[in-house]
């Protein structure tokens, strides 16, 4: 059976990783980041209203 | 109802946020005119953004970098070895095909956060317009119900008047 490339340990570990998450956490980041601005927003819109 | 400018005002939050990220990972030089022109509305200082060296020219130079030295040596290279490597300026500039490989993948990749940007923006202004239908709709509901109740109306009658 042909294997996931995708699911595969990465070769440098001790390399890729601290890249790779850092982009993650950075979009994690950004999504909730997302979140709050943009319920705050839309409160602030709804009490113009 | 809230209209489309207010709504605009919501959505504005959704590609400020996803436009910073993408600035940040990939370099301000993959956005567009009318992105640095969000960005800078928002208060955000452009120039610069993501650094010297973005996390994702980091990650096509540790590419290069592993591929030049082998994977026998990259497996004993620790990531402070690259950011190193990196800060020395140890680097061979990039050639012009590499350059032209890592713009394409740079361009690539902006094109899928544009896409989730658009997709994040679509879902977001369905659900206001849809809830914000649906609590309108409640209210005059309710208000045609406590009118027809003290009316004495019938069901049909109520079912009637909200037409």
């Amino acid at each position: 059976m042909q294997q996931n490339k995708h699911l595969d340990p990465p070769r440098y570990p001790r390399l890729i990783l601290p890249i790779e998450e850092g982009m993650k956490r950075s979009f994690t980041v950004t999504a909730k980041k997302i979140l709050i601005d943009v319920t705050k927003q839309l409160t602030k819109e709804i009490k113009q209203k | 109802m809230l209209g489309s400018a207010q709504i605009e005002n919501i959505l504005r939050h959704i590609s400020k946020n996803i436009l910073l990220y993408i600035g940040v990972n990939l370099g301000e030089a993959v956005l567009s005119e009318v992105d640095q022109t969000i960005l800078t509305a928002a208060g955000f200082n452009i120039a610069g953004l993501g650094g010297l060296f973005p996390p994702y020219y980091k990650m096509f130079l540790l590419g290069r970098l592993t591929q030049m030295v082998g994977d026998y040596n990259s497996q004993k290279l620790d990531y402070t070895d690259f950011e190193k490597y990196l800060e020395k300026n140890q680097y061979q500039p990039l050639t012009p095909f590499e350059e032209i490989q890592y713009t394409i993948a740079r361009k690539a990749t902006y094109h899928h956060l544009k896409n989730l940007e658009n997709r994040v923006r679509q879902e977001v202004e369905g659900d206001i317009v849809n809830t914000l239908t649906r609590v309108e709709y409640e209210a005059i509901i309710r208000e045609e119900i406590e009118r027809g109740v003290k009316e004495r109306k019938s069901i049909t009658n109520i079912i009637s008047d909200i037409g």
